[in-house]
């Protein structure tokens, strides 16, 4: 006899929740985070049930732990941009500083940008954002950078292409690591 | 009729990158422009490619406020960075920053080639005999191409005792976040320290380290590369190298599952071992700046906190075998107190 989806889901959730959240507090130690956290991925699950249905799901606890840690990643690397940002902000004048609402919008967008451009180093994102942003000519931006112009065309040859698959994909089926990461990203409340 | 969001082939990408490359040169020409118009409607998948990558540049408008620039255009700090600037008197003290600082960062070994979980160790061996040790918590990933092979070190600590093989004529090097590393037919341990720190101790010959900051490619120049040397020690941060200094002893001693310790304070010693034993192990505040001298087996935390009670004024309590705590000694009188504050100073 086969189930509904969501009572397969609600079978999920009521059979391994509290496995989940017991788990994440241990990986995280703070009950909180591991509360939200272990909501967060039920949540994530339910988004991709066209993709991946819960019947499908043959070793719940595996699943459920895969999908989580990749929560967990994004969540310390928002809250280390998170931090950053402020004190980015601490320089700045109180006039100029921005309301807490526009802060946390900032801090989603960093989020976003910074999946953009994971894994491009400090240099190849600065010319990336020198050339599409600002219009800079390569030269000006090897004079920038203390690097030579081959050096910048390099530089924004590889961000294009790494912000392109993060956003789009790759025509390519080998290329799943990288679409599943869009897949999540794509979830993301905006 | 395919959907304007849909993937182009690597090949038409790698052109439409090549195009927006050279129009955005600021040395382009007229005759570039009608290649390139040329080029759009010679296929769909062109001009689908061109758009596309127009439209990656309206996600960047966030980046034009100067916060935002800046966070995105600069190495995320670790959590405890500051504390690294100090001296390499303080490793221990360090490395229990980056202990406590490894209870809440993420586990980044689910990926990798190689790991090693709580208390684990795992020797790895490169065809050209190569010798990696995995100290426990450790994961890394090798990585080959036609002009080197990288151990990319993830996360934990590593041994690496280059192998001699004429099999290999590319060179090795060890890459963190925090910069890499170029063997000079050696023995050295890499350690992970924060997100983007990590301390390198050289126990034969010599190792070439740059910050990160610096190109990856060994064949390139880079002003910043250090020497170290046999005994010496350093810590790397992506945009600076600390002065190289002498070692702790032993401090390679976990591969024989021990630890060595000299006049160390003992919630560092504790730090310590809590990266091989997988519960929490609680010092009090009252005695966590006692200092002890001694040798600690790695891997049999009961021995090691027995040892320890036996060498200094406190007690343990094991709760479940998952929850240790260290405590005072109940017994311990004022005058002893005042003696052992008199000593610390």
């Amino acid at each position: 006899m086969s189930k509904s989806p969501s009572s397969l889901l609600q079978a999920l959730y009521l059979n391994h929740h509290a496995w989940l959240q017991s788990w994440l507090r241990r990986k995280l130690g703070c009950p909180d985070n591991a509360a939200d956290l272990a909501q967060d991925t039920f949540t994530r699950i339910l988004a991709a049930e066209d993709m991946r249905p819960v019947s499908e799901i043959a070793e719940p606890r595996a699943y459920l732990t895969t999908i989580a840690k990749r929560l967990m990643v994004d969540f310390f690397r928002r809250a280390d941009l998170e931090r950053a940002y402020l004190e980015a902000l601490s320089q700045l004048p109180e006039t100029m500083q921005p309301s807490a609402e526009e802060r946390l919008q900032t801090v989603q967008l960093l989020q976003e940008m910074d999946k953009l451009l994971d894994g491009l180093s400090a240099k190849a994102r600065a010319a990336w954002l020198y050339s599409r942003l600002d219009g800079l000519k390569h030269a000006e931006i090897a004079e920038l950078l203390g690097v030579s112009v081959p050096r910048v065309r390099q530089y924004l040859a590889r961000a294009a292409r790494q912000a392109y698959l993060m956003r789009y994909g790759s025509d390519e089926a080998s290329a799943n690591e990288i679409r599943g990461v869009r897949e999540s990203a794509r979830h993301e409340p905006s | 009729m395919s959907h304007p969001d849909s993937p182009v082939s690597r090949r038409v990408l790698d052109q439409a990158i090549d195009w927006q490359v050279r129009m955005s040169s600021g040395e382009n020409t007229e005759r570039d422009a009608i290649a390139l118009e040329f080029w759009l409607s010679a296929h769909p998948d062109h001009a689908r490619a061109w758009q596309q990558l127009a439209r990656l540049d309206a996600s960047l408008a966030p980046a034009e406020s100067q916060p935002v620039r800046h966070v995105l255009t600069q190495p995320l700090k670790a959590r405890k960075a500051k504390r690294i600037a100090g001296s390499l008197g303080a490793v221990l003290a360090m490395a229990s920053a980056a202990a406590l600082y490894g209870q809440y960062q993420p586990w980044s070994g689910w990926f990798a080639d190689y790991h090693t979980a709580t208390g684990e160790r795992q020797l790895v061996v490169l065809p050209d005999n190569t010798v990696i040790r995995l100290n426990t918590r450790t994961a890394i990933d090798i990585e080959e191409d036609a002009e080197q092979r990288t151990i990319v070190l993830r996360d934990g600590e590593i041994e690496v005792e280059t192998g001699h093989g004429a099999v290999e004529n590319r060179p090795l090097v060890v890459a963190t976040q925090a910069g890499t590393l170029r063997p000079l037919g050696t023995r050295f341990v890499v350690r992970k320290l924060g997100e983007d720190t990590a301390l390198l101790s050289v126990t034969q010959a010599a190792v070439g380290a740059r910050p990160a900051s610096c190109s990856r490619r060994d064949n390139e120049a880079c002003d910043a590369e250090v020497l170290v040397g046999e005994a010496q020690s350093i810590v790397l941060h992506p945009q600076v190298l600390s002065q190289p200094l002498a070692s702790p002893p032993l401090i390679d001693a976990w591969k024989d599952g021990m630890l060595v310790v000299e006049n160390a304070a003992l919630e560092d010693v504790v730090a310590e071992l809590s990266r091989y034993h997988v519960g929490v192990i609680r010092v009090h505040p009252d005695v966590g700046r006692l200092r002890i001298t001694g040798t600690f087996p790695v891997d049999d935390i009961d021995y090691s906190i027995a040892a320890i009670t036996q060498a200094l004024p406190v007690r343990g309590t094991n709760v479940a075998g998952l929850w240790r705590n260290l405590t005072p000694l109940k017994d311990i009188g004022f005058a002893q107190k005042r003696e052992q504050s008199v000593n610390e100073k």
